[in-house]
Formats: structure tokens, sequence, C-alpha cells
């Protein structure tokens, strides 16, 4: 008579803990009620014992699991303690790097962001024409129309700025665009008053952010308040919306409705095909084709202009809304600066590859340590315990190691986010990092830097033979010192490469601030004109300022340098049949003589000449190319579409960089045109700017009594076309900083290490008569290999790498050999620094101090 | 003096009571007809490993019969601490139901 086999196996597994003495009892339990009570009730009783058991197992395995646990925690923290300067290296190291990789984290998934916040994020599009996002204002009602698989579509047109009245306050305000009502039903803005869907209906309504509400009407209630639009048009308040988040493509505190476009733009307008100046989103069905949709609509688009008797092709495309914020680099004049993915790219790059410096540091020193512990290992293993258990207890000590680092992470992080922010112009928070997404991201890099920095050592540590560790610790050492060589090296290359990163990036900086633009963009104050068809004050104004000494030229234009140029005419030479488009700017007398643009063939426009108003031409050189003119080209016709007029050419100007430095120079044409002016450029002297400026003002404010005067200066506009450069290399010079100070502290601990493993050998070259700098050499002449190595890896991928970059721009600078010299020396300096200390302590210590121990 | 729960108390008094047999399925025995619960072996284990780790008791080796699956037995002997704390135990229980009696039977009316 047994007890049934499996119940047998199952209480020797869940028995584990207990010897025999326990399994022997249960059996002649069972034996007993066997006799007693027959075999079926001795059987039921077994199996039930079994059962009960297994609740009593699960928790006494748990109880024991804590209890090693706490040993092995135990034993943790007095390693931590007992080897401070490796524990705070490491430490530090982890720190700076998870701290490091959580910043850049947040900033990666702040980019990533845009835009997605909308419930129908992915059925969003743009129609850009020829890769522009300024589009005709039809389009958005032919697409409508004629594609039943677009269901909404929505059009914003933008403004600079606008002048905005409410009784006595008056402010400009920049962001501010006209929409469609269908807008607020495509994009989920949240409003905080009004209807999502009629919102915009009525003519002249406006919608307006909260804060706009308070800035005009304090605490009154905005709806239904009527505010008055550049002097002249009153809308009414129909909404009030929740700010834009920033994590937006397009962030605008005022949207005024488009439903009245043609009376307030004028119909014809509102149909011409050269008039482009509309953003337009469309909403699709859910199997939605986007390639064709772009074959369908191309022919339907070119029919339609040539109703309107445009021949000239345009190309159209669409973008999908996430797309817009992180891929728009082909589009030249978006209405936001946008973010660029390959700066993304690089800032996740940089946050890997610096934790990965850490991990290194930490396999690195945990396994030039290793002999410390092979005692431990030793008797661990002499009282039985697995290469298993070991394993898990020392990749169990990596991770409270971690763990600890990350805490302190998440503090340096939470300290230094104010000034992260200033840094990339973000207002990112470390709420964030609660969002379960962020959570998980941060339980990746724990178990990823967890696995890969303690299961290297874990592996070493755990392979040591007992009877060698326990009869003599010296002869354990180091299994792999190569291997700490060559992480050293990788350390040093991906330092490397950081500094040659930084370096031309600050080069191409600087060459983008000082490159010669070709015209002169100092001490040239920018302002409005609000001139109408029955106020022609400009000129006036004009010829008050030149009163001015300090004032030495005053020009109007439609656009100044450092504007975008998205006005394109049409030009026809004589004899041809077809428009070619260019750029072209309506100016004013003196605006070549005001930007200091050097004449190549023929003159300027002259005031004195009563032909040029209306019948004069200049060309930039570019242009000339397009047209197909070459050789003497003053004084040839031709014919252009707005105004629709015929021009004599009377110049040719060198080519300038009218647009920034990203894009080509492209080809332009001049005509003088004063009602497409909007801007004035006033040149004034260096001396008594602050004097100057007051005069300019009051004398503006004179003559538009009603307007708010505002001024820029064009250098600063310029360098605003390269903040993100800028913003990106201040980063990268940031982290490149942190990146080296990480490989340093390795290399501190692995030095003073190695410096301690070689006492012995020191000091008896010194006593034999070495000399401190022989044994300096030496010990550095082992460093010197390593980050010669690093310095062949870096340079092909640091050369790669920056090519890829500089091809965003269309003017560049050459990489340059020095800029490699000087950071793979700068390296070894640093490198060299960092040792010193420590070596020349070695080198200099009494002999006596390390060998009268022997 | 260190309170004992009442299933050491009962594990305590059965080892003292079987004298030379007490180990684990005679301590079991005992016990159960005592409850008339059928408690599980573990229950009875948890109480005596306990004790042991507390020194009220003692384990002894014994032979291995053909009966246990040819697993040894484990015998118990009480400790002069645990017989201590038995005392100590006994004393407080009596001094506690003193009068008890009397109490319920009034509370019963």
């Amino acid at each position: 008579m047994h007890p049934p086999k499996f119940a047998k196996w199952m209480l020797k597994i869940l028995a584990c803990r207990r010897d025999g003495a326990y399994l022997g009892d249960v059996e002649e339990l069972f034996l007993h009620r066997a006799e007693n009570r027959g075999f079926d009730s001795a059987d039921r009783w077994y199996r039930r014992e079994v059962l009960k058991t297994i609740p009593l197992f699960i928790l006494e395995s748990i109880r024991w699991r804590l209890i090693m646990f706490k040993y092995n925690l135990k034993t943790a923290v007095r390693n931590l303690w007992k080897f401070k300067s490796l524990s705070s290296i490491n430490i530090i190291g982890l720190t700076v790097g998870m701290a490091v990789c959580i910043l850049l984290m947040l900033y990666v998934q702040d980019e990533l962001s845009y835009d997605r916040y909308h419930q129908h994020a992915d059925r969003i599009f743009r129609i850009l024409e020829n890769n522009q996002t300024y589009v005709s204002p039809q389009v958005s009602g032919i697409v409508q129309e004629n594609f039943p698989e677009i269901e909404k579509s929505a059009r914003i047109l933008v403004r600079d700025q606008c002048l905005v009245q409410y009784q006595e306050k008056r402010f400009i305000e920049k962001r501010f665009a006209f929409a469609d009502p269908n807008l607020f039903s495509i994009f989920s803005f949240k409003l905080k008053k009004g209807d999502p869907a009629g919102v915009l209906n009525n003519p002249m309504s406006l919608v307006i952010s909260e804060a706009i509400a308070r800035k005009y009407f304090g605490e009154e209630e905005p709806i239904g308040k009527v505010l008055r639009l550049e002097n002249e048009k009153d809308y009414t308040v129909s909404g009030v919306m929740e700010e834009i988040p920033r994590n937006s493509h397009f962030r605008y505190d005022i949207l005024a409705t488009l439903t009245d476009a043609d009376q307030i733009f004028g119909a014809q307008a509102m149909t011409d095909w050269g008039w482009r100046n509309m953003v337009t989103y469309l909403q699709v069905q859910e199997n939605f084709s986007q390639t064709s949709f772009e074959n369908k609509l191309a022919p339907l688009i070119a029919k339609n202009r040539k109703l309107a008797g445009r021949e000239d092709p345009s190309v159209y495309t669409l973008q999908a809304l996430k797309d817009i914020h992180l891929y728009s680099g082909f589009i030249s004049n978006d209405i936001q600066v946008q973010g660029n993915i390959s700066y993304v790219l690089i800032i996740f790059g940089i946050g890997v590859l610096i934790l990965l410096i850490a991990c290194f540091n930490y396999v690195n020193l945990l396994t030039a340590h290793a002999t410390k512990r092979a005692k431990e290992v030793g008797i661990k293993k002499v009282v039985g315990s697995t290469r298993n258990q070991l394993i898990r207890q020392f990749l169990g000590e990596s991770i409270f190691i971690l763990m600890i680092a990350l805490c302190l992470a998440i503090g340096v992080s939470y300290l230094s986010l104010p000034v992260f922010n200033t840094l990339t112009g973000k207002s990112l928070s470390l709420a964030v990092l609660f969002s379960p997404r962020m959570a998980l991201s941060i339980l990746g890099i724990l178990v990823f830097t967890g696995l890969l920095s303690g299961f290297y050592p874990a592996f070493i540590l755990s392979s040591f033979q007992p009877a060698k560790t326990l009869k003599s610790v010296k002869s354990g050492g180091h299994p792999k010192m190569n291997l700490g060589r060559v992480i050293v090296s990788g350390q040093f290359a991906i330092s490397i490469i950081l500094i040659i990163c930084a370096l031309s990036m600050a080069r191409q900086v600087r060459f983008l601030r000082t490159e010669k633009l070709g015209y002169d963009k100092e001490q040239i104050i920018v302002a409005e004109i609000h001139d109408t068809d029955q106020s022609k004050k400009y000129d006036l104004l004009k010829s008050a300022l030149l009163q001015n000494d300090n004032v030495t030229s005053v020009t109007a234009a439609s656009r100044i340098p450092s504007d975008d140029l998205n006005n394109w005419g049409g030009f026809k030479l004589p004899g041809q049949s077809a428009w070619t488009t260019l750029p072209m700017a309506h100016v004013d007398f003196d605006y070549f003589e005001t930007f200091g643009i050097p004449s190549i063939q023929g003159r300027f426009f002259q005031s004195r000449m009563g032909t040029d108003r209306d019948q004069a031409i200049i060309f930039n050189e570019a242009a000339l190319k397009k047209l197909g003119l070459d050789g003497d080209v003053i004084g040839k016709n031709l014919q252009i579409s707005w105004p629709p007029s015929n021009r004599r050419v009377i110049g040719v100007v060198k080519d300038f960089h009218f647009e920034s430095l990203y894009k080509p120079i492209l080809p332009m044409a001049f005509v003088i045109s004063p009602p497409e002016f909007g801007r004035m450029a006033i040149k004034v002297r260096a001396a008594h700017l602050n004097e100057t400026l007051g005069f300019i003002e009051k004398t503006w404010k004179s003559y538009y009594p009603d307007w708010v005067f505002e001024h820029q200066f064009v250098d600063e506009r310029v360098n605003q076309y390269y903040r993100s450069e800028e913003r990106t290399f201040q980063l990268m010079s940031y982290f490149t900083f942190l990146a080296i100070f990480v490989s340093c502290l390795g290399l501190l601990g692995l030095v003073s290490y190695t410096i301690k493993k070689r006492l012995k050998e020191i000091s008896i070259r010194k006593v034999l008569g070495a000399p401190v700098s022989s044994i300096f050499t030496l010990l550095f002449s082992d460093l010197l290999g390593g980050i010669l190595l690093a310095n062949l890896v870096a340079w092909p991928i640091a050369w790669y790498a920056l090519n890829q970059w500089l091809k965003n721009f269309a003017y560049r600078t050459s990489l340059s050999l020095w800029v490699f010299l000087i950071a793979g020396m700068g390296a070894l300096v640093v490198a060299l620094m960092t040792m010193s200390w420590q070596t020349l302590r070695a080198a200099r210590a009494n002999p006596i101090d390390s060998l009268k121990y022997e | 003096m260190e309170f004992l729960t009442k299933l050491e108390e009962l594990v305590l008094i059965a080892v003292l009571k079987l004298k030379d047999g007490a180990y684990g399925t005679s301590i079991y025995l005992h016990i159960t007809a005592l409850t008339g619960r059928e408690v599980t072996v573990s229950n009875v284990y948890f109480p005596l490993e306990r004790l042991v780790r507390k020194g009220y008791l003692r384990a002894v080796q014994g032979e291995p019969t053909p009966r246990r699956g040819g697993m040894g037995k484990r015998y118990y002997k009480i400790t002069p601490a645990g017989l201590t704390a038995l005392r100590e135990n006994r004393a407080l229980s009596l001094a506690a139901w003193r009068g008890v009696a009397v109490l319920m039977k009034r509370a019963e009316v």
C-alpha cells in the first residue's frame, strides 16, 4: 500500500525546505489512516494534504526570498561603504548618464508628441504647392467638392501681425490668423466657451484664447464683445479656446473667421491662383490612399487653373499632420519654425552614447575590482552556493546601485530642468515621467543598463575557482585586463566623436553668423507702414525721417532681405509664350542703397527718372540665368504679370542672400510698386541709436496715430534663422562636456586600480634607480595606444555624421582636419591630466611604504 | 516570560506527554485526537520548528523504518527552557481563568 505517486512527488517538491523526517511522517500517517479507515480515505487525505501545502509553500518561499534579499542587500551596502571611491565613481557616472538620458528622453518625447493629441491626427493632411505651405484660396473648395474621400477641409490665412483694439487697449498681436469654421472640427482644440461646430460660422466673428480674453477684457464676459482689427474691422468674440498646446505645429491666440472672406479680401482675391496665402488642411476618410489622391488632384487643379488663364504648372502634394513638425525640412517658408528629425536623432544618439559610456565605466570598474570580491565568492561557493545564485546576487547588486543612481538621476534632472528648458526653448516638466509610457521607457533604461552593466561582472565574478581564490587572493586578478583597455578606448572614441561634432558645429554656426550675405544687415530698423489708398503718408514720413542727421537712408518694400520670398510673379520675354515665375520684391527708391547691395550692370531706380516708377525692372544675376539672358541686358523689354505691365531692364545687382544660408540664392526681380509696400527699412548711424530710435518712433506715430509702433533690426532677424542650430550646438557642447567627464571618471578609477596593482613593481623600479619621469611614461604608454586607437575609430564616424548634417545647408564650411586633430589632442590632454595626479603620486611615493609589508 | 500560541502550547504539552515517543506522526495524531479537527501536517510542523528555534525543544535523529518510506524519524525532547515556558504559561492560564466559572454561570442566567 503506497500513497499516490504523483501526489508524493509533488509533496517532495513542495517540502524542499524540510528534510526526510517530514516526508516520513506524512507517509506513516498515510499508512496509519489506511489501516484504520481504509485506503480510499487515506488516499483522499493524502491528496488534500498536498493541496493544502501549496499556499504554505508559496508563503514560505517568499519568506526565504526576502531573507536572501535582506542578506544580499546587506552585502551590497557593505561593499558600497567598503570601496567608497569606486562606488562614488560608479554612482556619479551612472547618475550623470541617466540624468542626461532622462532629459534627452523628455526632449525627444516632446518632439515626437507634436500634433498627436488631435482625435483624428491620423487622418489630417495639409496641401503643399510646389513644396510650399501656402496655396491658392480656392484649392480647399475644389478638393472638398470633387473628392468624396475628403471629409472636411479648412484653410488658415496667416498674418504676421495684427493690430487689435478694445476700448483703450491696443496691442499688436503676432499669433493671429484667419480660419475656416471647419478648423475646430478637424483639429481637437478645446473650446472653453462656444460650440466647436458653429463658433466661426457667423461673419465677423472670432475665437480668442483665454490669455487674450484676460488681456483685453479682464474678468468681464468675453463672448459678444467687439474687437477692432487693423483700425477698421469690428469682430465679435464668439468663442474662447484653451491655449493651443505647445506641441502644435501652429499656435494662434486669435482666429478670425474666413466665412466672409469674399467681403474682407475681395471676391477676386479669393479666386486668384496667384494669391498663394492659404494653408489648407484636409480631413480624409479611413481608407485613404495618398498617392491615388495626389494623382487625381493634379489634372483637376490644372484644368481649373487653365480656366483662369494660368498656364504655369504647380505641383500639389499632401503632407500628413504627424509629419509636419519633424519632416518639413524641405519646406522653405513654414508657418512656424518646425523641428528637424535629424536633430532629434542626434540628441537621442547623444543620450544613448552618454549612457553607454556610463555603463562601460561600471562594467570596467567592477571587473577591475573583481579580485576584491574573490574571497567572498570563494567562501560562498565552498558553503554551497551555486553559480546561478551568485550571478543573481551580483546582478541584484548592480540593479541596487542602478536604483540609487536612478533616484539621484531623477533628482538631478529635476534640478537641471530649468536650465535645460532655457537651452532648448521648451517648457518640459518631469510630470511626463510618471505617464505610463515614460515610466515604461525609464524601466527600459534601467533594465537595459542593468543587464548591460551587470551581466558581465556577474559572469566574471561568479566564475572564480574557490580553491584558487582562497589559497592566494593575489593570483585572482582581472581576467581580461585587455577588455578594460578596449572599453576605455571606446569611451574616448565616443568622447572624441562628440568633441569633433561640437567643434565643427561651432564652426558652422559661426560661419552662418559671420558669412557675408551680400547686403548690409547692420543698423537697419524695420517697421510696418499702414497706408491705404486714401492716405499715402509714406512719402511724407520718409522725408520727415530724413530730416534727422542720424537717419542715413529710408526705403520701403513688400519684402526686405531676411523676409521669406513667397511672392512669385510671372515674366515673359518678347517671343516667349509661357510665363517664367520668379520671386519678386516690390520696392521703393533707395532700396539697394539702403541695403548696400552692389550693382554689376546699369543703375538703380532713381526718382528723378520719371519712367522708373512704372516701366523699369531690376534683376539679380541668378534671374538672368533663369530667364536665359546674358551679355548686355540693359534696355531689354519684357512683360510682367503683377502689376500687369511692360518693363525695361535698367540694372542688374549682384546676387545676395535674401533668405537664410540654408537655401541657395533664388533668382529675383525688383520693381517699384507703392501699393504693395508693407514695411519700411531705415538705415541709421550707430551713434545715438536710442535717441534716433525715439525720434523714429515719434515721427512714425505722428503719421500713423492709430497704430502701434514696433521695430526690429535686420541683423536680429537674420540671427533668428539659426536659432535651432545654435540651440543644438549649445546642447551638444554641454553634453560633450558631460561625456568627457564621465569617461574621465572611468579612466580615473581604472588608473588608480592599475597603479595599486603595480605599486610593488613601481617601487622596485624606483629602488633600482628609475626616475619619476620614466615611471610616468611607463604608466602613460599603456594609455597612449588606447587613445590613438580611439581616434582611429572616431574620425571616420565623426566625418560621416558631420557630412550628413552639413548637407542641410546650401552654404557651409568645409570640414577641417584641424578640428579632428584638436579633438584627438584634447582627449589625450584630458586623459593625461586625469591620470597625472595619481600617477605622479605613485611615482613619487617612498618605495619603502609599499615594500615593507612583504 | 514569552507567550506561547495555543498551538505551540498544545504541541509542547504533547511532547511532554508522549515522553520518548514524541515525533512528528505521534504528535500529529495526539493533536488531531485532542482537538477533533484535521489540521495539515505542516500546521503541526510550523510550531515544532518555531519551538526548536526558540530553544524550547531539541530534535534527535531517529532510525528509519519501512513504514516511513525509508525516512528517519525525528524525536523531540523538551528542554529546561521549554519546561519553564510551559510552567509559566500554565500559571498564567490558571490565573486568568480563576473565578471565571462562577462568572460564566452567573452570566448564563
